[in-house]
């Protein structure tokens, strides 16, 4: 039995380890072809409209794209895997490089904005459920509400302005890197990641609720209570335990809206994350970069859907097909 | 494992910091360490290869000038070189005494040896021409040098007051190459510590400087936060002890902070649209003073730098507080559409002239925030502003490099020398002179000045500059801008100068 | 849009649960015993009429300055104040109810337009066809809209109507799959199967009958996105991707705001409560409808 279940989790996770890989060229294929279809070329695009034709001719050349399209295509993918992924058109750095600066703080603000959002988001959740259509569901309801309306951004701003510059309880802008000390890394951390978390908490809070609700009015919860179980076991050992499992299934899709939310949020703090260098690369049009950082972000955002759907098979035989 | 460290850094981040609440973010203000805002992270700190403006405070810590300036008058005093003079009968051999005991910070003594690998490396790089006169370097003994010029030219010692005279360590750029950029080793007050990419640049006290005991500072922390909303916010939260270039129209909330000073401090600095005078019609002077009088400066320096924080109107490139400059001139020219029409009627354009401008919105007073304006003053005179934004230095290529647009807004921020802020702009030869126009009389007078030694003898030759300028407007100066210093209260030692460039050696803490 | 419309749309849908309005029938019921989707809707009408006739009920040219009379307070004359170069914020507010809601047509009618098919075809074919399509916005759904909306723009140029075709084909998958599902609950009713005796090709059945009963959660879900569509358009015209100065958008203004917090600290408010009710107001409806519908997603 043991040994059955071992193999079952190893061979579910060959399975969609071998489906990542479609999934991942496919994306490359978009990225690369996003480029290609710019209108009017882009060397064109990227010498800008004074540029005259010799400067054209040049970057066409440093930017291979005199070359056929498979070729390139196959180039930039074997450039890519080998970790070279060309220079910024603006500012001439190595981009891998400029990434592996960047990459860490946006990861580290997107997990401690998940665990917060889990830590606010469950409680709360649960807190709704145990007290259905009374006052504090009602209440949780609202605020999941609004959290689910409100942009992070402009919670931002508005955090900026009464706790950083009102009350001076936090720094206004920047996140250090550890190496100018922890202290001031952690606190310059604490207005990103609750304002980032907000609209994931709220979701979370939701997803909870419901989650709470069904595992309550199933039958094994009635029998439960038949059998004169305390409150507290029913909610939080049997309730809780099955409501989280749909949660878990959602991680992903969360995480991912969070990596979305960090490019704003990064941009109110000018923290200098994936984020704020993806919207310059967007706003100068500095192609080799926004394709770069595009290609990083799909093996992200496919790595953590790959770990989820593992974790859900872990935790739940049901979904190992 | 991550993950793990990560849940307690949260924890962490949740509660501890909350609970410590404004005293941590001050708690670096009790060390000996200063945190300086910079808006812009350098692209290299190689003296030879960088160019902008905004890494002197830097470069100023880490590397020292064969020649000194006073930073009130801009005149020249012993740097690394204790004294200099023009030798021979033509004046064209400059010669320099170097002062002795002065090593690197790896420990390369500092000789003619270096002082010459230094300058035959500038000449080679090709980025900056400031030793394009000098023919031949001589070393005379370990101590003495001499430079053999092409010509004349009376501005060589301030020339090397600004980056030609930085002297970095030959073992270090032999050994480290192109790394060299990032990991700079000078003979200065402070030593290279760490560049953290787009976070700071960490720099330590020299030990063993020269002038040790000019330095209070046992390090400095370069910031870089590179929006000026939030370097105005980080001084005012707690974050810096000093910052610059932020927006002035932030000044009255950052002057009305207790813990804050604000220091209004001169600067060569101006606002300007630069111009290529062989395009048509601003090929014709008159259409060119017509235009000269059809902008309200006073209105436009209030509107970006916010009321009174401007240094003046601007109808010559120096400001008032330069020796060089003209107070008879001041006023000479007023804001007059009507007469602008007469003007631009005899000059042939009846109907009015068209004004192409390229701007670039992310920079205070570059882009739409005052061409707005701009359009609107210009219309009654009959000049159609047609404004093209680009992103980046996409209109400083296109007009300095590419040649193909007529005119562009940007600043200027001013050379140690008044005859280098003339010469780039107004000579036929000069570097942003992009129609490379000969202005009448222009040359002749700058020649002029290179052969006079002396400022009482050059005071006359600059009013007849200022005097040609403003005839001629070989661009169109707009206003001053100052440079406003935020420090904490407690930062004391600062030695402003009229170019407007931090150097943050001398401060100190008085707590 | 920050967070992810997706997980805040689905999420929406997701918590249907416990509303056991599906026995009421009749649209006058929908609005029973629920005053704040009165006001919603009365919100979302109003902010239609603005949007139509905007620039003739406004009181100020939105683009002229008045320097001198930068950062006002609230007045009679200037009821939201004025912004850094003395322009009125309660008509540069009107002004940008247009484009809004205009960007909000834009990506729904991408979306559906490349959505509906999509599902359908997913949905009603089956086997391979749907594995394959299926598979397709799996892959898309794991991206955060912004990130591929930014990607897109990149591409396209930054302008309102490029950007929100970009955010239309970002949600176009997710609305595929709800159309799939819709597809499938009466794909193999008998009415249909008879409808296929009796000859009907499959272009006809799929019009007269499948769609008409996937249509309620495509609804459903079209309400949500507009919520998530208004929100990720405010972000990425904050960003500067979007509709281009100096014509008004109410994510220009949250970003000129944030750009003088230091000078005038209140200015961010009136434009981020306006984003926030329309949003709400989206959602609030999408609600109602779910109820309404007895949709489960």
């Amino acid at each position: 039995m043991a040994a059955a279940s071992v193999s079952s989790i190893w061979s579910v996770v060959l399975h969609r380890l071998m489906a990542v890989i479609p999934t991942v060229l496919f994306g490359t294929i978009l990225i690369f072809g996003l480029v290609q279809i710019i209108p009017g070329g882009a060397a064109e695009e990227a010498a800008g409209p004074e540029a005259s034709a010799e400067a054209i001719a040049v970057l066409r050349e440093e930017m291979g794209l005199n070359r056929p399209l498979h070729v390139q295509y196959l180039s930039w993918l074997g450039n890519a895997i080998r970790g070279d992924l060309g220079r910024s058109l603006t500012d001439r750095r190595n981009i891998a490089k400029a990434i592996t600066e960047r990459l860490p703080l946006t990861i580290e603000l997107t997990v401690i904005a998940l665990i917060l959002s889990l830590l606010i988001g469950i409680p709360l959740g649960v807190l709704s459920a145990i007290n259905r259509h009374n006052r504090i569901d009602a209440a949780v309801t609202s605020v999941s509400g609004l959290g689910l309306a409100l942009p992070e951004f402009w919670l931002a701003m508005l955090a900026v302005n009464l706790f950083a510059l009102k009350l001076g309880w936090f720094p206004a802008t920047g996140v250090p890197s550890v190496e100018l000390g922890w202290h001031e890394h952690i606190q310059s951390l604490v207005l990103p990641s609750l304002t980032l978390a907000s609209g994931a908490a709220a979701a979370i809070t939701r997803f909870t609720r419901s989650g709470m609700l069904e595992a309550l009015s199933s039958s094994y919860i009635r029998t439960a209570w038949a059998l004169g179980l305390s409150p507290a076991q029913i909610f939080f050992r049997f309730a809780l335990k099955n409501a989280l499992i749909p949660l878990v299934t959602v991680i992903g899709i969360i995480t991912s809206s969070l990596f979305g939310g960090a490019v704003l949020v990064e941009s109110v703090f000018v923290i200098p994350g994936l984020g704020t260098m993806l919207v310059t690369a967007v706003l100068q049009k500095d192609y080799p970069t926004v394709q770069s950082v595009a290609l990083v972000l799909t093996v992200v955002f496919v790595m953590i859907s790959l770990v989820v759907d593992i974790g859900c098979a872990v935790l739940d035989p049901r979904t190992r097909r | 494992m991550r993950q793990a460290q990560w849940l307690v850094r949260s924890f962490f981040s949740a509660t501890l910091a909350l609970c410590a609440g404004q005293s941590v973010v001050q708690a670096a203000a009790g060390t000996n360490v200063v945190n300086l805002g910079v808006l812009s992270e350098p692209y290299t700190l190689d003296p030879a290869v960088g160019t902008s403006g905004f890494d002197y405070p830097m470069l100023y810590s880490i590397f020292d000038r064969l020649i000194d300036f006073d930073p009130k008058t801009l005149d020249p005093r012993p740097g690394l070189a204790i004294a200099w003079k023009f030798t021979g009968a033509d004046k064209r051999t400059f010669e320099l005494k170097l002062r002795r005991g002065v090593k690197f910070h790896d420990g390369t003594p500092f000789d003619a040896e270096a002082v010459k690998f230094n300058l035959l490396r500038l000449q080679e790089s090709k980025v900056l021409n400031d030793l394009e006169d000098v023919e031949r370097i001589d070393i005379v003994d370990p101590f003495t040098i001499t430079l053999r010029l092409k010509h004349e030219n009376s501005s060589m010692p301030i020339l090397l007051a600004d980056r030609a005279g930085m002297m970095a360590s030959p073992t270090a750029i032999q050994k480290l190459g192109k790394d060299f950029a990032r990991n700079p080793v000078g003979t200065g007050a402070f030593m290279f510590k760490n560049w953290i990419s787009g976070q700071a640049l960490i720099l330590e006290k020299n030990p063993e400087y020269w002038n040790a005991k000019a330095v209070r500072l046992s390090g400095i922390q370069f910031r870089f936060i590179p929006n000026a909303t939030s370097l105005a916010s980080a001084i005012l939260s707690g974050q810096l002890d000093f910052a610059y270039q932020i927006d002035p129209k932030n000044l009255g909330v950052i002057r009305d902070n207790p813990r804050l000073r604000v220091s209004k401090e001169a600067s060569t600095r101006y606002y300007q649209i630069s111009w290529n005078t062989s395009f048509a019609p601003l090929d014709n002077v008159k259409v060119r003073q017509a235009i000269n009088m059809s902008l309200d400066r006073q209105v436009l320096a209030d509107a970006i730098l916010g009321p009174g924080n401007s240094g003046g109107v601007a109808l010559m490139p120096l400001p008032p507080e330069s020796w060089a400059y003209t107070k008879k001139l001041e006023g000479s020219v007023k804001y007059d559409p009507a007469r602008a029409k007469k003007l631009l009627a005899e000059a042939g354009f009846p109907n009015g002239v068209t004004l192409k401008l390229c701007a670039t919105n992310s920079v205070l007073g570059y882009g739409s925030d005052i061409t707005d304006i701009e359009r609107e003053q210009l219309r009654p005179a009959g000049i159609t502003l047609e404004v093209e934004l680009r992103q980046g230095s996409a209109c400083n290529k296109a007009f300095n490099v590419d040649k193909n647009v007529m005119s562009y807004q940007v600043g200027f921020s001013g050379r140690p020398d008044p005859f280098l802020t003339f010469e780039g702009n107004f000579a036929s030869t000069g570097l942003f002179n992009a129609g490379k126009t000969k202005f009448p009389g222009v040359d002749e007078v700058l020649a002029k000045l290179a052969k006079t030694y002396d400022k009482k003898a050059q005071k006359p030759l600059y009013d007849e500059l200022n005097r040609l300028w403003i005839q001629q407007v070989p661009k169109l100066s707009l206003f001053y801008a100052p440079n406003y210093s935020i420090y904490t209260r407690d930062l004391a030692g600062e030695q402003p100068n009229l170019m407007g460039k931090i150097n943050p050696v001398t401060w100190y803490f008085t707590k | 849009m920050t967070d992810t419309t997706a997980a805040r749309s689905t999420h929406n849908v997701d918590t249907s649960e416990d509303t056991p309005s599906a026995s009421i029938h009749g649209w006058k019921h929908l609005f029973d015993g629920s005053p704040g989707l009165w006001l919603a809707a009365v919100y979302l009408l109003f902010l239609a009429v603005v949007a139509l006739f905007g620039p003739a009920l406004a009181p100020y040219d939105p683009i002229s300055q008045n320097i001198p009379n930068r950062h006002a307070p609230f007045s009679m004359s200037h009821l939201l104040g004025t912004d850094e170069i003395g322009r009125d914020v309660a008509s540069r507010l009107m002004w940008g109810a247009r484009p809004a809601l205009l960007g909000v047509v834009i990506c729904i009618v991408t979306a559906c337009a490349a959505g509906i098919p999509w599902g359908l075809a997913a949905g009603y074919l089956g086997g391979r066809i749907d594995q394959l399509l299926m598979r397709i916005v799996d892959a898309l759904l794991v991206f955060p809209g912004i990130i591929l909306c930014l990607v897109l723009t990149t591409v396209l140029g930054a302008s309102l109507t490029n950007s929100m075709l970009a955010l239309g084909c970002v949600y176009a998958p997710s609305l595929a799959r709800v159309v799939r599902s819709g597809v499938l609950v009466v794909r193999d009713r008998e009415f249909v199967i008879i409808t296929r005796l009796y000859g009907a090709t499959a272009a006809y059945r799929m019009w007269r009958h499948v769609l008409p009963n996937a249509a309620g959660p495509a609804l459903v879900k079209i309400t949500f996105l507009c919520g998530s569509a208004m929100l990720a358009q405010t972000g990425l015209s904050f960003l500067g991707i979007g509709i281009q100065p100096p014509n008004p958008s109410w994510g220009q203004s949250l970003a000129e705001s944030f750009r003088y917090i230091l000078v005038n600290p209140g200015a961010g408010i009136a434009p981020g409560v306006v984003v926030v009710l329309t949003v709400l107001s989206f959602y609030r409806v999408g609600d109602a409808l779910r109820d309404y519908l007895a949709v489960e997603a």
